[in-house]
């Protein structure tokens, strides 16, 4: 039986705040602003996940739902401070694929 | 493709901190921003903005005592700015401010007790239905607040969004921030409004259409020879 193929999109970040933070730290920021906003129900429905993140570039990938897309945006606009610290994350670039992402990576932010 | 514009920036008086916000702004994808200066933005910050190439608006934010004080500010300086908004602290002023034509924008106190006695409410939207007057959200007033407070915030611009939306108010939505650790990307910004049930594409127009239009027309009234809208010198 034919099975509908879940899609997502893949944000690419850029973190900022007065420390480095590691991908533990950004990963459970997102997950708790995602739980904060939405709950649990939320939080499955979004499904993010990180897939790659540089902690010295402070950049990374995220992952969710194409449908959630917007959620998204709104969870991560709504992170004032990861572990502790006052902290912002902001997307630069949205893609259908981790490809296209990265190869647009000094292009302006696509419209998704 | 959209422009978009942060129509509230407050920076700080440092140069170094100014110029760190506008170099944000560029960078987020905004092409203008407002700053919002008791005159006008010093030579200074002109010039950086047009290094960055951001279109710079001015902007003065009133907080008049009482109704008095804010004719008597507006007849002032209506002449002097593009963007004048009103922070609406008492019903009296918010009523006058409403219904005054040479006020471009509303503005209302964000702590959640403030915002009971005085708000965005149908009476209020129907006045500035009438004289074009727009809706501000300030996203770094709910960036600012914990969970519960921002909650009890978000059920409140709920409504007041409802009235405007209802009375063809126009909405802006502004970062409002003094820090550029609450600056966000212009779909960030807009991306918030879907907590107070607005579509994807009201939220990017409030972004971008609304308030590119509110600077375009005063810009217009400013210049020389308009005499009213659609009459001009030539």
């Amino acid at each position: 039986m034919p099975v509908r193929r879940t899609s997502r999109r893949y944000l690419a970040l850029r973190v900022t705040g007065h420390q480095m933070f590691t991908t533990k730290e950004v990963a459970e920021a997102v997950q708790k602003g995602v739980l904060n906003l939405y709950g649990v129900q939320g939080l499955s429905q979004i499904e993010p996940v990180f897939i790659e993140f540089y902690e010295d570039e402070q950049k990374g990938i995220l992952r969710c739902n194409r449908s959630h897309l917007r959620d998204t945006r709104a969870v991560l606009t709504f992170i004032t401070n990861i572990a502790g610290s006052a902290a912002a994350i902001r997307v630069e670039r949205v893609s259908g694929t981790i490809k296209a992402l990265k190869s647009m990576e000094k292009t302006p932010e696509t419209e998704m | 493709m959209r422009k978009f514009i942060d129509l509230h920036l407050k920076p700080p008086g440092d140069a170094v901190r100014i110029r760190a916000m506008l170099e944000l702004a560029a960078e987020l994808g905004f092409s203008g921003v407002a700053t919002a200066f008791d005159n006008s933005p010093p030579k200074f910050v002109r010039e950086m903005a047009l290094s960055l190439g951001l279109d710079l608006v001015d902007r003065v934010d009133l907080r008049p005592r009482n109704t008095g004080d804010l004719i008597a500010t507006l007849r002032r300086i209506r002449r002097r700015v593009e963007i004048i908004a009103v922070e609406c602290h008492s019903k009296a002023v918010a009523r006058q401010a409403a219904k005054d034509h040479r006020v471009d924008i509303l503005n209302f106190p964000a702590p959640v007790s403030a915002r009971k006695r005085v708000r965005f409410d149908r009476q209020e939207a129907s006045l500035a239905s009438g004289s074009n007057c727009a809706y501000e959200i300030n996203v770094s007033d709910l960036l600012r607040l914990g969970p519960i407070a921002a909650s009890k915030l978000v059920s409140i611009l709920r409504v007041e969004v409802e009235n405007a939306k209802r009375h063809d108010v126009p909405i802006v939505l502004s970062s409002g921030s003094e820090n550029p650790l609450l600056m966000r990307e212009p779909r960030g910004l807009a991306a918030i409004l879907v907590l107070l049930d607005v579509e994807e594409e009201v939220g990017l127009d409030a972004v971008s259409t609304n308030p590119w239009g509110m600077v375009e027309t005063n810009r217009e009234k400013l210049g020389p020879g308009f005499v009213v809208p659609g009459v001009r010198v030539v």
